[in-house]
């Protein structure tokens, strides 16, 4: 029987973790909206606060934006929408 | 006693039983781990040779991308770099570009999934480039050169396998280019009047370094009857000058019959690269225009304002390679983000074992 041929795994190998999603609110006070920074992302967000204001009137909305499309998004900023929202709506506009 | 923090040389990447190597070839393509060319089957005796030579244990931390989660260990690496058809004395080059690229202001995650289509070039300079191979002369982006073909190719392989940069899933690329295959040169220190990048950069003139740079296809600046370098400088200038460019770094790499006219008439690397910033320049209205901007975004005001297409003259990044013959040196643009993406350099380490 002639000897089995070893190789390697090249790729990570760590399956990523799979988050839970957070628990949906049934009330909230405020929506915060995370524009990417791309262009044209704040007339999409706009449309979208308006929409939002028209279903839920009472409901405060806090509009933050990137430093730019092309990094992530830091920690201070993911922090403070975390602090001053209970929701956030985040996406990419193209 | 702790045994967590423990150097070993053991590999824990999983071990697969195929029957031989070609084989292993085709179930390489299976798993989706190549480029879409056959590899060299990485077995645990290459690859532990590939470590040596570093001087990395396997478990050694090369970099991390946050926004992915991902950690590039030195095993992955050396397995990527058999793969990739490499010899054992490149790792160091190529453990010094993976270290580069994972400096924050290299924003790995953003040129390697972005729809723009770059890809890492890399500029190697000092002793490494006659030591390894490096091909600084004719045809300087083609093939034929093993060091060049086989290092930028573990650099993408790497990318693929280890970063998760599969086109599609997480390179969005809308055109890519031919360098996401490979895209490695070196600089002609011997034709080269001026100080080499990597000195300019900072790194001791006895010692290899690795500059990456994210980078568009390398474009032609074709001036072969130019004779001058003020005309040379427009030649540049003019092919600099293409859609929206929004500033950040370019590469221009000048061939030698280029370097020669500059050299005669005595011109510095400044010089060259404040003319270059004067010439590359438009009406601010005219590149808003040419760049597809919106016409509620251009104001009466830009008309009396100019665009210059590297933002200050220090960010045109200039080496001497290429062939002998022909008035062709190169461009590389830099990823549409501009500034987002910013040129590495880093010393290649020394094997202190090695001769």
């Amino acid at each position: 029987m002639t000897e089995p041929f070893i190789v390697l795994d090249p790729t990570l190998e760590v399956e990523a973790t799979r988050q839970e999603r957070a628990p949906r609110l049934a009330t909230f006070h405020t929506i915060g909206l995370l524009d990417n920074g791309k262009p044209n992302s704040d007339k999409l967000l706009k449309k979208v606060a308006s929409m939002l204001e028209t279903c839920f009137p009472d409901v405060q909305i806090n509009y933050y934006r990137k430093p730019g499309a092309y990094r992530p998004a830091s920690n201070a900023l993911l922090d403070q929408v975390a602090a001053e929202c209970d929701v956030a709506l985040v996406g990419i506009g193209d | 006693m702790d045994t967590q923090t423990e150097a070993t040389w053991e590999l824990t990447s999983r071990r697969i039983e195929l029957d031989d190597p070609a084989g292993a070839m085709e179930f390489y393509y299976r798993q989706g781990w190549t480029d879409g060319l056959p590899v060299v089957p990485p077995t645990p005796a290459r690859v532990r040779e590939f470590l040596e030579y570093s001087g990395n244990f396997p478990g050694d931390i090369l970099g991390v991308i946050p926004a992915r989660n991902r950690v590039i260990t030195a095993e992955k690496v050396a397995i990527n770099a058999v793969m990739a058809g490499c010899l054992p004395n490149y790792m160091p080059v190529i453990v010094a570009a993976i270290e580069a690229m994972c400096q924050e202001s290299f924003n790995l995650h953003g040129i390697s999934a972005t729809t723009g289509g770059t890809a890492p070039l890399l500029i190697v300079n000092g002793p490494a480039v006659q030591q390894l191979n490096i091909n600084c002369g004719v045809n300087l982006f083609g093939p034929g050169v093993r060091a060049n073909a086989t290092i930028g190719r573990a650099i993408r392989l790497i990318l693929m396998n280890v970063c998760g940069s599969i086109p599609g899933v997480l390179d969005k690329a809308c055109m890519g280019h031919p360098g996401k295959y490979s895209y490695v040169i070196a600089e002609n220190e011997e034709g080269n009047p001026w100080e080499p990048l990597s000195v300019e950069r900072g790194i001791p003139a006895s010692l290899s370094a690795v500059t990456v740079f994210a980078g568009e296809a390398p474009h032609h600046v074709n001036s072969q009857v130019g004779g001058t370098g003020k005309r040379l400088v427009l030649s540049i200038a003019n092919t600099m000058m293409g859609t929206v460019y929004l500033g950040g770094n370019w590469i221009l790499a000048l061939c030698p019959e280029h370097v020669t006219i500059f050299k005669k008439e005595g011109w510095t690397k400044a010089q060259i690269r404040e003319a270059v910033w004067e010439q590359a320049a438009r009406p601010f209205d005219a590149f808003k225009r040419i760049a597809g901007f919106h016409d509620e975004l251009i104001h009466p005001e830009d008309a009396e304002s100019t665009y210059h297409y590297i933002h200050t003259p220090d960010d045109l990044l200039i080496v001497t390679a290429g062939g002998g013959a022909g008035g062709f040196s190169a461009l590389i643009p830099p990823w549409a983000a501009g500034a987002d993406s910013r040129p590495v350099t880093r010393a290649v380490g020394v094997c202190i074992d090695c001769d």
